[in-house]
This record gives C-alpha cells, sequence and structure tokens, in this order.
C-alpha cells in the first residue's frame, strides 16, 4: 500500500466528513420542524484497485416503520375519539348545567310545580299562567334541543363533505410526491420527499383509517382498513359527496336513493365504477367515521329521546283511558270496549294471561287508516311481552275484528258489534284469561267532560298528537314541533273547565289533578327507539322518569365519548412519543457526532498533511 | 409526564398537551371556585348525575309543596278568623234577642234589631273575603263572588222578589183569608168547632189535640185530614173552668191556646177567656166568639213569626241549582199548593257560589304531600253559616209599628225563635265545627311543612354534596396543581439551559 493510497482514502474521508457535517447541520436547523425524521449517513467501505475509500456516504432517514404504522392507526383513533367526544360535550350543554334554571329536567320540573301550584287554587288567573308559561318554556325547550342536534347533524354533514374533499386533495398531492420518490430512488434526495409524503399520509390518517405498504420500488400503497384501496401510485378511487342543505329530523341516510335524504359518500374508481362507501362501511374510523356514525345514529338517537319526550307528554295529558266492560259469553269471559273515537296513532290493549297462574302479557293494536302505514316502523315495535300490531281501520269494525283475531291467534275469540269491539277468552279450555281491555283515544277538543285535553300540539298543523303513523311516523321529530295549544293560550280557563254545560266551576280541581297524576304518576309504555341503557325492550315508568332517565342518559353517554377519547389520546400520545425518540433530533447527539466527525476531519487532514511530509522528504533525496 | 430528551434545542416535553391540559385543570378549577359548582354538564358529575337529576325533581316538589301550604295557610287563617267573628255576631244577637226587650219605638225597629242588620252586612262582607282574587267562601266556584249585596237580599229588585217580599208571601199563605191561620170556625146550639180548611194544607196552623178541665164541656180531636176539634157545651161550666187547643205551627213550633170560662159581668182578654152566659146556647156563642179572637191573635203573632222563619230558612236555602221555594201565587192568602222553586229570574238567589253535592271542605284541596291532599274549603250556604243570616235577616227585616195592638206579642214571637234558632241547636251544623275542621287542616299543613323542611334541609345537603365543591378540596387541588406546574416549568427551563452547544 503506497502513500497514494493513504492520500486517496485520507481524501475521501474527508468527503465523507463533509457530508457528515452537512447532515448534522440539516438535522440540527430542522431540529423543530414538524415531521422532520432525522438523518444519519452509513458508510460504505469500498476497494476499487487498490484503493480501500469510504465512498458513497448514504444519507438515510432513521423511523421505526412499524412504530410509524401504530402511529397512523392511533391517530385515525383518536381523530374518531376527538370528534365524538366533541360533539357530545356540546350535545350534553345543549341540557343546560345541573340544576339551573335553563336545565330540561329543571324546566320538567317547573312546569310539574305549577300544575301543582293550580291543583291548590285553580280559579287563580296567576296559576294559570303560570302554568303555560312553564309548558311553553319547556316545548321551546324541546324545540331548541331538537333544533341543537339538528344543527350538529348540519355540521356533521358539512364536516364529511369538508373532510371528503380534503382527502380527494391529499391523494392527489400523494401522486406528485409518490412518483418524484419512485423516480429517484437511486439518488440520494429522497429523504425530503419522504417525509412529505409521511406528513401526507399522516394527515390522510386523521380522516381514513389506512394501512400502508411500500413497494421495492419506493412507491407507496395505500387502503382503508376495511379493505378498499385507496392509492396505488395513483389514486385508484375519488370520493365523491352530496351534502343536503337542510338537515331535519326526518333526513335519514338510506341504502336507497330514493328515501335518503343526507348526503353519502360515492366512491368512484379508475374506470369509472362507483359503490356507495357509507353502505359499504368502508369509513369505520378517523374523522370521517365519527361524522357518519354521528350523524347517522348517535344524534338520530339523540333527537329520538328528545321525540319521545315529546309525544310522552302530549299522550299522557290527551289520552283517555277507556277500560272495557266485562261480558260473558257461555263459558268464556272477556271485555266489551268502544272503539269510536280512536283516532290514526292510537292504541288499544289487550292484557291477558296464559293461565295457569301466568304473567300477564299484552298486545297493543295501533290504529293506522291505510294498509299502506303496515308493517309499522321498526322503531314502534314492542317485546316479547308487549306484541305491537298495526292495524287497518280502513275496511270497517268487522275487518279490524278479523285482523285483531288473526293477530291473537286461537286462544282468543274478536268479534264486534258496530263499533264495540269483544275479545273474550276460550272459556272451558282455560288456556288464555283477558284481564284488561283498554281504549285510549287522543281527545282532541279542550272541552268534553272530561280532565284530558290536547295540552301540546303539533305544530305542523296544530292538531292533537296523536302518534298516526300516516305518511311517516308523526313521532319523528316531534320534539321539533311541539307546542302549547294555542286554543289554551287563547282561553286559558280551559286548564279548569272541562265541560260548558254544565259548566264546571271555575276553582274546580278535577283536571288540575288529572294532568298532574298523567305526569307524575302514571305508569307510561316508552317505545324501544328510546333504546336506554343499549336495551330495545319496551320499558315502563312516569313522564318524570323518562326526561330524568334522558337526561342522565345522554350524560352517560358523553361522559363515556370523554373518558374513550382521553384513553385514545394518552395511547396516541405514547405512540407519538416513541416514534419522536427515533426521529426526532437530539442536538446534543449532533453536537457529539459534530466532534467526532471534526476530529474525523483534522485526523484526515493530519494523513494528507503527513503524507504531504513524506512525500516532501522523499523530493528532497 | 414524561421528559424525553428528543426535540427542539436538548430536552422538552414529550407532548406539550400534558402542559395545556394542566392549563386546562387549572382553568377548571378556578371556574369550580368562582360557581362553587363541581360541573357545568350532568356528564361532569360521573355517577352522581342520577342523584342529581333525582334530588333536583324532589326539591322541586318539595318547593311546590311548601310554597303551596304556605298560600293556603293564609287563606285558612282568614277563613278561621272569618267564622271566628260570625260565631261572635251570633253569639251577641242570641244575647241581645230577649223577649223582654221590646220597646216602643218611632220606626218600628228595636235597637237589637238595627244591631242586627249591621251584623247581617258584616257576615256578608266576612263571607266575601277573598285572598288574591280567591272567595274564600265560594267553594270550587272561587272566581265568583259568594253571596249578593245586603239590599238586594232584602228588597230585590224590580223583577227578582227579595227576602221582604218572600216572608210577606208566606205570611199571607199562613195567616189566610180569614186570618185565622187557614182554620174554620163554626157550630151551632152548644157546639163550637174549629177545623183546618182542607186536607194536607201546607200553611197556617195544624190541629193537635184538645182538651178540657171539665166534663160541663167536652172537647172532641179529629185527627182527620183535615183535622178538626168540636166543643159541646154540655152544661154550663164554672168560672175557671178551661179548654185546651194545641197547634202545631209552620216552624215546627207548638202553641197551646187557653180559654178560661169567667163568671158573667166579668172581664177578661177576649182572646184568653169567655163569659158564661144565661144557658149552654149562650156560653157556647160566647165560647165561639173567644176562639175567633184567640185563633185571630195567635196568627198575627207567633204565626207570623212562625212564617218568617220558614220563608227566611226557605229563601237562605236557595242557591243557583237549587232556587229557594216560594208560595205560589197570588193570590197568596188562598194558596194550597206547596211552596214550589222560584227561578233565578223572579227571584233573589243570595248565593251565586259553587252548590255540588259533598262536603263544603272538599272543594278545595290543598296538595301537601305525594298523597295527601288537606280539604280547606268552605261555602257561605253551610248550614251554620244560614241559620245565622236567616235570624239576623227576620230580625232586620220585620217592624213594629206601634199603632199595631199585638206589636209586643209578635216581639216576642219572633225573638223567642231568633233566640232558638242562633244557639246552633244540637243536630244543625255549628260555626264551631267549621273552625274544627279548617283547624285541623292548619294541623297537617304545619306537620307536612315540618316534614318537608327537615327533609328539604337534607336533600339540599345531599345535592350540594353531590353538585357542589368544597372549596377547601379545590383550592388544595389549585395549590398542588399550581406546585407541579411550576416544578414543570422550572425543570423544562433548566434542561433547556442544558446544551452542549454552550459548551463548544
Amino acid at each position: 500500500m503506497g502513500l497514494n493510497t493513504a492520500l486517496g482514502t485520507s481524501i475521501s474521508g474527508l468527503r465523507n466528513a463533509q457530508v457528515g457535517i452537512g447532515v448534522v447541520s440539516q438535522n440540527v436547523a430542522n431540529a423543530g420542524t414538524p415531521g422532520y425524521v432525522r438523518r444519519t449517513i452509513s458508510n460504505v467501505d469500498s476497494i476499487s484497485g487498490s484503493t480501500v475509500g469510504v465512498s458513497n456516504p448514504n444519507v438515510q432517514r432513521l423511523l421505526d416503520r412499524i412504530v410509524q404504522h401504530q402511529l397512523l392507526q392511533e391517530s385515525s383513533g383518536a381523530a374518531y375519539t376527538s370528534t365524538r367526544a366533541q360533539v357530545f360535550a356540546n350535545l350534553d350543554k345543549l341540557y343546560g348545567a345541573p340544576g339551573s334554571a335553563t336545565a330540561l329536567d329543571s324546566m320538567y320540573s317547573k312546569f310539574t310545580s305549577s300544575l301543582q301550584a293550580l291543583q291548590n287554587d285553580p280559579s287563580s288567573y296567576t296559576n294559570r299562567t303560570a302554568v303555560l308559561d312553564a309548558a311553553s318554556l319547556l316545548a321551546n325547550r324541546l324545540r331548541g334541543l331538537s333544533d341543537g342536534v339538528q344543527q350538529q347533524r348540519a355540521q356533521a354533514e358539512a364536516g364529511i363533505g369538508a373532510a371528503v374533499t380534503r382527502t380527494n386533495e391529499l391523494l392527489e398531492q400523494l401522486t406528485d410526491v409518490n412518483a418524484r420518490i419512485v423516480n429517484a430512488q437511486q439518488s440520494s434526495g429522497t429523504a425530503d420527499l419522504r417525509d412529505q409524503r409521511d406528513r401526507i399520509i399522516s394527515e390522510l390518517s386523521q380522516y381514513v383509517e389506512i394501512r400502508t405498504d411500500e413497494r421495492p420500488n419506493g412507491s407507496v400503497s395505500i387502503a382503508t382498513a376495511s379493505g378498499t384501496q385507496l392509492f396505488d401510485g395513483r389514486p385508484t378511487v375519488k370520493f365523491e359527496f352530496d351534502a343536503r342543505a337542510n338537515i331535519g329530523p326526518q333526513s335519514q341516510w338510506s341504502a336507497d336513493p330514493a328515501q335518503r335524504s343526507v348526503g353519502t359518500i360515492v366512491a368512484r374508481d379508475l374506470s369509472g365504477n362507483s359503490f356507495d362507501a357509507i353502505a359499504n362501511n368502508t369509513f369505520r374510523s378517523g374523522e370521517i367515521g365519527a361524522l357518519i356514525e354521528l350523524r347517522d345514529k348517535t344524534l338520530v338517537q339523540a333527537q329520538k329521546q328528545l321525540d319521545e319526550i315529546a309525544a310522552q307528554l302530549s299522550s299522557a295529558l290527551s289520552d283517555r283511558e277507556i277500560a272495557g266492560t266485562a261480558v260473558t259469553a257461555g263459558a268464556a269471559t272477556g271485555f266489551d270496549v268502544d272503539l269510536n273515537g280512536l283516532q290514526a296513532g292510537n292504541s288499544v290493549t289487550l292484557d291477558y294471561k296464559v293461565t295457569p297462574g301466568g304473567q300477564t302479557q299484552r298486545f297493543t293494536f295501533v290504529r293506522v287508516d291505510s294498509a299502506a302505514s303496515l308493517p309499522l316502523p321498526a322503531s314502534a315495535q314492542g317485546d316479547a311481552n308487549n306484541r305491537v300490531i298495526g292495524i287497518d281501520f280502513s275496511g270497517g269494525p268487522a275487518s279490524v275484528a278479523a285482523q285483531m283475531q288473526a293477530a291473537v291467534g286461537p286462544g282468543f275469540t274478536v268479534s264486534n258489534t258496530g263499533s264495540v269491539l269483544r275479545i273474550v277468552d276460550d272459556g272451558a279450555a282455560g288456556t288464555r284469561d283477558v284481564v284488561g281491555l283498554t281504549a285510549r283515544p287522543t281527545q282532541t277538543s279542550l272541552t268534553g267532560g272530561t280532565g284530558e285535553l290536547p295540552f301540546f300540539v303539533d305544530g305542523r298543523s296544530n292538531a292533537a298528537y296523536t302518534g298516526s303513523y300516516e305518511g311517516g311516523a308523526q313521532s319523528v321529530g316531534f320534539a321539533s314541533r311541539i307546542a302549547v295549544n294555542p286554543d289554551l293560550i287563547a282561553d286559558r280557563s280551559r286548564l279548569v273547565i272541562y265541560n260548558t254545560s254544565p259548566a264546571t266551576p271555575q276553582g274546580d280541581t278535577t283536571r288540575p289533578n288529572f294532568l298532574y297524576d298523567r305526569l307524575t304518576s302514571s305508569q307510561r309504555s316508552f317505545t324501544n327507539s328510546t333504546g336506554f341503557d343499549g336495551s330495545t325492550a319496551t320499558s315502563t315508568g312516569t313522564v318524570s322518569s323518562l326526561v330524568q332517565r334522558v337526561v342522565a342518559g345522554q350524560g352517560q353517554a358523553s361522559e363515556q365519548a370523554k373518558r374513550l377519547d382521553e384513553g385514545q389520546q394518552v395511547a396516541f400520545a405514547s405512540v407519538q412519543s416513541r416514534f419522536l425518540e427515533d426521529t426526532k433530533v437530539n442536538v446534543d447527539e449532533e453536537m457529539s457526532t459534530l466532534i467526532e466527525l471534526q476530529s474525523a476531519y483534522a485526523a484526515n487532514a493530519r494523513v494528507i498533511s503527513t503524507v504531504k511530509e513524506l512525500l516532501d522528504v522523499l523530493m528532497r533525496l | 409526564m414524561t421528559i424525553t430528551a428528543t426535540g427542539t434545542g436538548a430536552y422538552r416535553l414529550a407532548d406539550r398537551s400534558q402542559f395545556v391540559s394542566m392549563r386546562g385543570q387549572l382553568d377548571d378549577l378556578q371556574r369550580q371556585l368562582a360557581t362553587q359548582k363541581k360541573s357545568e354538564t350532568y356528564a361532569g358529575l360521573g355517577m352522581d348525575r342520577g342523584v342529581s337529576l333525582d334530588l333536583n325533581n324532589k326539591l322541586s316538589m318539595l318547593d311546590g309543596y311548601l310554597t303551596g301550604i304556605q298560600r293556603a295557610d293564609v287563606n285558612l287563617k282568614l277563613m278561621t278568623k272569618a267564622v271566628e267573628n260570625f260565631t261572635k255576631l251570633a253569639g251577641e244577637t242570641r244575647a241581645d234577642a230577649r223577649p223582654d226587650s221590646y220597646v216602643e219605638t218611632s220606626t218600628g225597629r228595636t235597637s237589637p234589631q238595627v244591631l242586627a242588620e249591621e251584623k247581617f252586612k258584616q257576615t256578608l262582607d266576612l263571607l266575601n273575603s277573598q285572598v288574591n282574587g280567591r272567595y274564600l267562601f265560594s267553594g270550587r266556584t272561587s272566581d265568583v263572588e259568594p253571596t249578593v249585596s245586603y239590599s238586594l237580599i232584602m228588597d230585590g229588585d224590580a223583577t227578582h222578589a227579595g227576602l221582604k217580599q218572600l216572608i210577606s208571601e208566606r205570611k199571607q199563605a199562613d195567616i189566610g183569608a180569614g186570618g185565622m191561620g187557614r182554620l174554620v170556625t163554626g157550630g151551632a146550639g152548644t157546639n163550637a168547632t174549629i177545623a183546618e180548611e182542607a186536607a194536607g194544607l201546607p200553611y197556617g196552623f195544624k190541629l193537635t189535640g184538645a182538651t178540657s178541665s171539665t166534663a160541663a164541656m167536652t172537647a172532641a180531636y179529629n185527627a182527620g185530614p183535615p183535622a178538626d176539634i168540636a166543643v159541646n157545651v154540655a152544661a154550663q161550666p164554672q168560672a175557671g173552668d178551661m179548654l185546651k187547643f194545641a197547634l202545631t205551627l209552620p216552624d215546627g213550633s207548638t202553641e197551646e191556646i187557653t180559654l178560661t170560662a169567667r163568671a158573667a159581668g166579668t172581664t177578661g182578654d177576649p182572646a184568653e177567656g169567655f163569659l158564661i152566659g144565661v144557658d149552654a146556647n149562650a156560653t157556647a156563642a160566647n165560647l165561639r166568639t173567644a176562639i175567633g179572637a184567640a185563633l185571630s191573635r195567635e196568627a198575627k203573632t207567633s204565626l207570623s213569626a212562625s212564617s218568617a222563619q220558614v220563608a227566611a230558612k226557605d229563601f237562605f236555602a236557595g242557591s243557583p241549582g237549587n232556587p229557594p221555594l216560594r208560595v205560589p201565587g197570588p193570590p197568596f192568602d188562598t194558596a194550597t199548593a206547596a211552596p214550589a222553586p222560584g227561578t233565578s229570574a223572579n227571584t233573589v238567589i243570595w248565593y251565586q257560589g259553587d252548590d255540588a253535592a259533598g262536603s263544603a271542605r272538599a272543594t278545595a284541596s290543598v296538595q301537601v304531600d305525594q298523597g295527601q291532599q288537606v280539604a280547606a274549603g268552605a261555602r257561605a250556604n253551610e248550614e251554620a253559616f244560614r241559620t245565622g243570616l236567616a235570624q239576623f235577616a227576620i230580625m232586620a227585616a220585620e217592624t213594629f209599628p206601634t199603632t199595631d195592638p199585638n206589636s209586643k206579642l209578635r216581639y216576642e214571637a219572633m225573638t223567642e225563635r231568633v233566640r232558638n234558632n242562633i244557639g246552633f241547636a244540637p243536630g244543625t251544623q255549628n260555626p264551631s265545627e267549621i273552625i274544627v275542621e279548617l283547624g285541623s287542616a292548619q294541623t297537617a299543613m304545619a306537620q307536612a311543612k315540618e316534614r318537608h323542611t327537615a327533609t328539604k334541609d337534607y336533600l339540599s345537603t345531599t345535592l350540594a354534596g353531590v353538585e357542589d365543591i368544597t372549596k377547601e378540596e379545590v383550592a388544595m387541588q389549585i395549590l398542588a396543581l399550581q406546585t407541579t406546574l411550576q416544578a414543570s416549568y422550572q425543570t423544562t427551563s433548566m434542561l433547556s439551559q442544558l446544551r452542549l452547544t454552550n459548551y463548544l
């Protein structure tokens, strides 16, 4: 090995140290740049001919691929939970601060206490006004809450639109960066491009839960967690979102485009084929997934709970309970009840026991006025102990009895005399015992000899709420339309006077007592659409308890969303911290590398100078 | 907090959000101190939210009960006061209405009568008491003033007959055209007869018996109907021999007419005795005259007072759904049909309030607890008030002119009846019964109030435990957080100074 070899090696060492110092300076300069991944150089010994050198200093990005994949996953999870937590927190705020005058439950309590005051002094104008004021405030609150829920849905709709647009943009940007990485694969300049690509992918992961896969040529392919290919050198799908402007309680997503009244995401592939990404469940997590879930499930559920409160509040005050009169037909016993006055949506309940000594079970027959309204929507269905059956009344009383007979099966005999329905058990056979038959027609006028009155009306028609299923369930979005009967506001004496001839005395407590009892002590069946605690069974309770359960349930859900988000953020932070540990620039480390490189440079220079001295000595010989 | 040796400069927090979240916690604690509430939303209350909802609802209910009790308490106190006053007024009138208090006056009315008129007016005012537009003695129709005015009650108006008119009609019907209380006298020879005008006549005297103190005169009573009495002077009676006829009056009181035989040539009250004539026929003729005079005087005095009682009783029994009974007529003095209800178009109905069936107390109630209603109603037409008002009204309505020779006797007949009735005979409602009932309502309310206040205190404390912060705890948390935050800042700052760069 001659001096020349030493000289050559030293020169390559110098070059190497220069590159190293360059990388150190780049690392130090970019120490604060987000998404910057620390670079290192790897040296390769090269022997070309007789020269042994340090050549091809290769600048490499230092990162852990597994941690990076985890980070992408956690970041979409974090976007999902934080979006949900945010909306839940907003929703929870709508329900008001605990114990404050604006909280839904306080307003409800105020309404019941005003009725309580009215009981004590029914003739007082002040008390009557107080009842109507409290009722109006409560109705307003329900409408306000309902509007709030729908606003959140509209925001979710807009959010989906923005997120979809951004996703498309990111995929486009990725195409360009990705192509340049593939082209520059052999040169050392890809590190910056890779940083940029990672930044784009990481933003994409906030919207969609993705998996990335790097090809040998440096190109990246991206698929959603659900398996839809998004990108492979170029975007393989383009998302389209047809945002709708007016989102209301009736606006629902459906796989059937004719029934859909909110936007859906259509994914269109390169060959122009398209599929509904929401129906395909493409977005399970990430911001888009969260927004879709909020818009189509969570907030819809919140609206249903409000609707249930509004519907129960209305029906409790307006539905008469007409108990059947006992009859015997031979050995069979049962009841007669007059179905006259039953309106669309009103129900007749048949309580029976499977003898001997069985539990009381119930059939609920709901009036509908056309066969088109059958079968009843899923939200109206009952459970094993309370089967809810729609009965088409358009065919007259005989047809009604026939439909009921078909529904209850043998063991009962259903017959009619005009509008009077008779249901008796099977007498001597003793397999069924009819214990009650009750019709619940809605009182539609303010007077008429009973305590019931249409206190609240459906703002759409200013008519009493009957829970009709004609042309869509009346209960849907009722919370956004509930209003105090304007006729009652115009003549508030109707809060007390239930009969005009003979006129009810102004101080009569019958009606105030009735209204108060119906709200605070009458047991009512709630439809399964309220879905408390994930249960789908119908449940019973007072209207007061329903209000409390809804508010508590909402608080519970909100708290749960918050906890979930907190947990997810911790997980995200820890993965992020692990990722940073690998990728972030440690200036101290860089400085020590610098010292190292500096000494290496000095040493190499020293070798060159030594070689020079040796050569000089040689020359002087 | 993890500190990782990576990042800008030398050291920095792995997660900047840690600082942010600590600042957030600090802000929340500050809010808690300011509002004294743990959370602004139900979500923030955690598992206690159910308790908070339930307690808030219970407290609201208790507040409702307490407000109701408080308002009703005012009403009940006023009602009790009114009834107590009425009792006092009735007592005074009872003391005033002494039969011997008759004094001739130019107006025809004695001072107890003038006082009774004032008491009547005062009672009407008491019964019309109202609180916040709510009439306390009007039953369910608490918006209706229960009684009409004094002058309307007494005198009526152009189309409506008042109490005086009804009394007058009844008097005419009872006294009859003959002036002898619808009795007919007759007889010839040694006989003298008294008979009721017709069978089952609802007016006038009813004959209930006759006795004679001597065998010389026989008095035969035939229960009829119509009842009659036949006296036969079989032989000349001795002076001092007596005939007694028992009469029942329309108000249920009884009178006895005693006719004493006087020796010829003596003088005496023609309505109390008869002269013994020359023979039985002449004695019988004298007896017949005496019977006429006695019946006529009795009709003008006790029967008249009795009529007033019946008429006043009927008048005050009237209510909107049940107008007072009136004598059919005119003519009234020959009326034979039983009194029939008038109409609201022709008769004053003194009580305008609620008159539905059932107890007056049940006409208003106070919900003092979930299942406890206290009855606290009252009606101006309760029996005790009706009785009192009728007696005051009779005293106020009657006049006793000095020109009427029967004035003193009539006054005595009136006061005797007023005295008996206004003492609230056993078996009729006494105003003290109303006071006792209202008092027990007050007691029930006071007990409920005590119970509710105690429960409310307890629930409020519990609710405060759920919703409110403990100042000390929050202050401690703030201090701890402040220390941690300061230490973190300090450490971070110190670590950031530690750079190799500084030592190169």
